[in-house]
């Protein structure tokens, strides 16, 4: 493929520069391996090997037997189970009212949308805590649901519309020239075409929920109630932090998320619509 | 099957530009009607207000003896064939076919029927199940009209369907289609500004421009009588040649230009319309103009020559090779009845019979 061949030293030089930037994002990752599987609670050690001498499941056991770790799992699974359906389920129409319909104040509002993304979460904490707390909601998963949501909207909206951008309309006309109402042909053409757009639109919902602390913190009040990363929080305590535990429930909390990329990595690189239309 | 009829029909956008202006048509019972035209004269709108695609502004569109202004697209009983084929990418080629009839609930075994005979009539059984992605151009294109016959509608719509097609299969596939509809009779309305297809598939033309509907009829009478400049200058190939001049005692005269008419009753000012088939070098017809050739095409069959009269490109077509060469002078006559005269001011309407 190449037409020329580059000096082997340019090739060395670019290798070691892929290695140190994946050594710098792996090494953080295997450290909190290596913490989980040391007996005791220590954090530092002056041992190399990523896997210790003496190692020891103790801290994923003690996790499931001593501390509520099965209650955060289900906590957050339903959380953000909820915020994924809910996300998924009003971008997609959202999105396809403002991919196709043009209506008075289309583009104000998709502005509008986009606007909300630039503040940060933390400046929103305030003002959505006074609505949660008004529609007593503390200490719920509703109002925890419905922040999330809020939050993670706007960007599964723009997401879907620039999706559906791409799905030749004339699709959907010959759905409707073949009998089709516009919501049948919406569910029929439209919506199995924008699976991708789905995919990642789910995945991002589901992320947003899964791994966020700072609402959760707020929003939530007791121990049993927790998500995952507010039970994680819990383990460093002000005088003590069990190293052991955190490490090993961090473990606990990335796997899910690192297969689930896994398995949904075909949708990231779409291409369901090839051959459908000639342009 | 079903005649279409088209009363006063509008179509004006919001921005108020106006795409059709108040177009009346008749399309007979099992009728090819050609619409042809340049892009942006309203063909294509036309057909979408007729497939219900586009909403009429005013007017009626039937289908039958029903007005179908106000129905659904896929109540209209019409199925069309898309320029970019438009086959469901995430459908087999068999339920790509099939769709319509599911949406109406056909019974499965009738269903299957009607697919089978489709394939055997486009010749595509081997692709039943493959995906739209993996089909040729071709291929895809059968597969469209595979789809709109399988509904045994009562008319068929074609917008642009061979324009994506290489020029090669683009020849094949017309003939496919004349053939088609040679064995089916479906009323058929379809759409191109390609004048090769016009002429060929259509039992009438409709040439349109700016929204208008310029001239109705036969694909020969629409070359042989054109209703106005327009219509000769976008008929045939290569186009007419135009020469302003002025009629003067039954001669139309342009600079050294100076033809008799064999017509009387013309007078003032007018355009002469005269086809590059038309020109000869037989000596026997009445002269026309000398021609200083700049750049001769040798086809075997035939020879294209340019050349410029009063500084405007003018092109001849004559029989056989004829061993000229550019720069060469040609004398070339235009046997009587041939030529066309056009009213050089307002619509440049045919002056001549």
């Amino acid at each position: 493929m190449r037409g020329v061949k580059e000096s082997r030293l340019i090739t060395l030089g670019r290798h070691a520069l892929l290695l140190l930037f994946v050594l710098i994002s792996v090494y953080p990752a295997l450290n909190v391996l290596s913490i989980s599987l040391r007996p005791g609670n220590k954090l530092r050690s002056t041992e190399l090997s990523i896997i210790p001498e003496n190692w020891t499941l103790d801290s994923y056991v003690q996790l499931f037997t001593e501390q509520p770790f099965l209650q955060w799992l289900g906590n957050s699974l339903l959380v953000s189970l909820a915020v994924t359906l809910l996300g998924v389920g009003l971008a997609s129409v959202g999105g396809y009212a403002l991919s196709r319909y043009k209506f008075v104040g289309r583009q104000t509002s998709m502005l509008a949308i986009l606007t909300t993304q630039m503040f940060p979460a933390t400046m929103l904490l305030l003002p959505i805590y006074v609505m949660i707390a008004r529609l007593h909601l503390v200490n719920t998963f509703l109002g925890l649901l419905i922040f999330y949501t809020a939050t993670a909207l706007p960007f599964c909206l723009w997401q879907m519309k620039g999706f559906y951008d791409t799905i030749p309309f004339s699709l959907e006309e010959a759905a409707r020239m073949d009998g089709c109402s516009r919501w049948k042909t919406f569910l029929k053409v439209t919506l199995p075409l924008a699976v991708p757009g789905l995919v990642i639109t789910a995945l991002f919902s589901f992320m947003t929920a899964w791994s966020e602390y700072i609402v959760a913190a707020v929003v939530l009040e007791d121990r049993e109630m927790f998500t995952l990363p507010l039970g994680l929080k819990s383990f460093q305590a002000t005088m003590s932090t069990q190293w052991g535990l955190y490490a090993a429930a961090s473990m606990l909390v990335s796997i899910p998320v690192v297969v689930v990329f896994m398995l949904l990595s075909r949708y990231l690189v779409s291409g369901l619509t090839v051959g459908g239309v000639k342009e | 099957m079903a005649e279409i009829r088209l009363n006063n029909l509008v179509k004006r956008y919001e921005n108020g530009f106006q795409a059709v202006k108040d177009a009346n048509l008749e399309i007979a019972d099992g009728e090819f009607l050609v619409l042809v035209g340049p892009s942006g004269c309203g063909k294509s709108t036309m057909l979408r207000m007729i497939a219900g695609l586009e909403e009429v502004t005013s007017g009626d569109v039937f289908v039958g003896d029903r007005r179908v202004n106000n129905l659904e697209p896929g109540d209209r009983d019409i199925a069309m064939v898309f320029q970019n084929y438009a086959l469901y990418p995430h459908m087999t080629v068999r339920q790509n076919m099939s769709f319509g009839l599911r949406m109406r609930k056909t019974p499965k075994a009738e269903i299957e029927k009607r697919v089978a005979d489709a394939v055997q009539i486009l010749s595509i059984e081997s692709l039943l199940d493959r995906r739209p992605k993996e089909l040729s151009g071709g291929q895809r294109q059968r597969v469209a009209v595979g789809r709109a016959i399988v509904r045994q509608p009562k008319a068929f719509l074609f917008d642009e369907p061979l324009s994506n097609l290489d020029a090669k299969l683009r020849v094949q596939m017309r003939t496919e289609l004349a053939r088609l509809h040679q064995r089916l009779k479906t009323t058929t309305v379809y759409v191109t500004h390609d004048q090769v297809e016009a002429m060929t598939l259509g039992d009438r033309i409709v040439v349109m421009k700016d929204g208008i509907i310029q001239q109705v009829d036969s694909p020969l009478n629409i070359y042989r009588r054109p209703v106005n400049r327009f219509v000769a200058g976008f008929i045939g190939s290569p186009a007419m040649n135009f020469l302003e001049g002025e009629i003067a005692d039954g001669i139309f005269k342009s600079g050294e230009v100076a033809y008799p008419l064999n017509q009387n009753g013309l007078s003032g000012p007018a355009i002469l319309g005269f086809r590059p088939e038309d020109l000869t070098t037989d000596p026997s017809q009445p002269k026309i103009l000398d021609a200083e050739l700049e750049v001769v095409e040798q086809m075997g069959h035939e020879t294209i020559v340019y050349f410029q009269l009063a500084a405007q490109p003018m092109v001849a077509r004559l029989e056989g090779n004829s061993g000229s060469s550019p720069g060469d002078r040609l004398a070339l006559g235009l046997p009587q009845g041939t030529w066309h005269l056009f009213e050089s001011t307002g619509d440049q309407k045919r002056m001549s019979d």
